[in-house]
């Protein structure tokens, strides 16, 4: 009679669900344009470079001929993580998995300098 | 449903009309001709209770679009002064073109001058049309001509029909060579059988040849969208909520609102 199979999988492989960095962004992206009026705009340009992709965040004036502004720029493999900051705050410095994203978004967008920054964005807006 | 309105302003700062006509029709694309009234400020009066309406990137001088749809699912794919040629990329729909025009008035142009220019614009579309690689277009917009026009109706013009049934053949051949049509449901807003106002556009003079009125403003669809438009659509609107844009005389009522009716069209896409 043969041995019963051992499974050496993890306890939590059928339940873990990951997002992509790109689904995290674009989800936190979606939320500028409800508080502007849709005067400011957030949005995520990805494209491949060689194997990494890279995620350019920008915030966007339509009305000012779609004025884009790159508020931080990341980069990874096909992997996911690590992420590479490679534009904006923190420039050159890791994100090693989905929590450390959601501390480095939190600490950008809800930054003094970004609120300051979209301010002065709607304001141009209206010019 | 998707829902476009389409209205000629005549440089009227109309933005609380225009929001009560979007809000009442839940229109999802707006669009907009001789329009002066600085974008953000549409925007604005849009968006004044909710922000759900967007600036896609078009940059055309005579047409300014707006939609519910964020930028990402709007990509213009062709621009000129008079012409924005839109793909609307939306989740769960079948892709389609959009195109918004306005054509030169003929205060300005002789007849034969606007049938070459619908000539051009029909070889813009198709030009669009095999880059993207369908022909589920829309063209909307002031056309300056009325829908029995050489430029609308002729083969190399806008190739423009009177019903599904022609439309639904997809083409014709004329000379050995293919023309795709378009189905022109406007036909059927001719004279005051339905409604008191025989068109959008009201234009007298005292001169042998006057049609009075005129349907100058137009939604064309290729034969795959011409199926999806229920029976009762475009509609020419004469209401905007409680305010008539329809003068006592019955026609379009200019100084209060636009010399233009708007026109809604919805397909069930």
């Amino acid at each position: 009679m043969a041995d019963e199979i051992q499974d050496l999988w993890g306890e939590t492989v059928a339940t873990i669900e990951m997002q992509t960095p790109a689904t995290i962004l674009r989800q936190q992206a979606s939320l500028l344009g409800p508080k502007t009026k849709n005067l400011v705009e957030a949005e995520v340009k990805s494209a491949p470079s060689g194997n990494d992709i890279v995620h350019n965040f920008n915030l966007v004036v339509p009305t000012l001929d779609g004025y884009t502004y790159q508020l931080f720029r990341l980069l990874h493999g096909p992997s996911l993580y690590p992420i590479t900051i490679v534009g904006g705050p923190r420039a050159g410095s890791g994100i090693r998995d989905e929590s450390e994203l959601m501390s480095y978004l939190k600490e950008v967008l809800g930054s003094s300098e970004t609120t300051r920054l979209v301010g002065a964005l709607k304001a141009q807006a209206r010019v | 449903v998707l829902s476009f309105l389409f209205w000629n302003i005549n440089g009227k700062s109309l933005e609380s009309l225009i929001a009560d006509l979007v809000q009442e029709h839940e229109v999802d694309v707006l669009l907009l001709a001789e329009c002066k009234i600085p974008p953000v400020s549409v925007l604005e009066t849009l968006n004044r209770q909710e922000a759900s309406f967007h600036l896609p990137r078009t940059n055309c001088r005579k047409i300014s679009i707006f939609t519910r749809f964020p930028r990402r699912f709007t990509v213009p794919t062709f621009e000129s002064s008079s012409i924005s040629i839109v793909r609307f990329l939306l989740p769960q729909r079948p892709e389609i073109l959009l195109a918004a025009v306005h054509m030169p008035s003929k205060l300005r142009w002789r007849d034969d001058s606007q049938a070459q220019e619908c000539t051009a614009l029909s070889r813009t579309i198709q030009e669009q049309e095999t880059k993207v690689g369908h022909r589920r277009t829309i063209l909307v917009g002031d056309l300056n001509m009325n829908p029995f026009e050489a430029g609308i109706v002729s083969a190399g013009g806008l190739n423009a029909v009177m019903t599904k049934r022609i439309a639904a053949r997809e083409e014709r051949t004329v000379q050995g060579k293919q023309y795709p049509y378009f189905y022109n449901p406007m036909w059927g807003h001719f004279g005051d059988r339905y409604s008191e106002q025989a068109g959008m556009y009201h234009y007298d003079r005292a001169e042998h040849v006057n049609y009075r009125w005129n349907i100058f403003d137009q939604v064309l669809l290729r034969s795959e969208l011409a199926g999806l438009l229920p029976t009762d659509q475009p509609r020419i609107l004469t209401r905007a909520g409680k305010q008539s844009l329809v003068a006592s005389s019955g026609v379009p009522d200019g100084k209060t609102a636009s010399d233009h009716l708007p026109v809604l069209c919805k397909i069930d896409i």
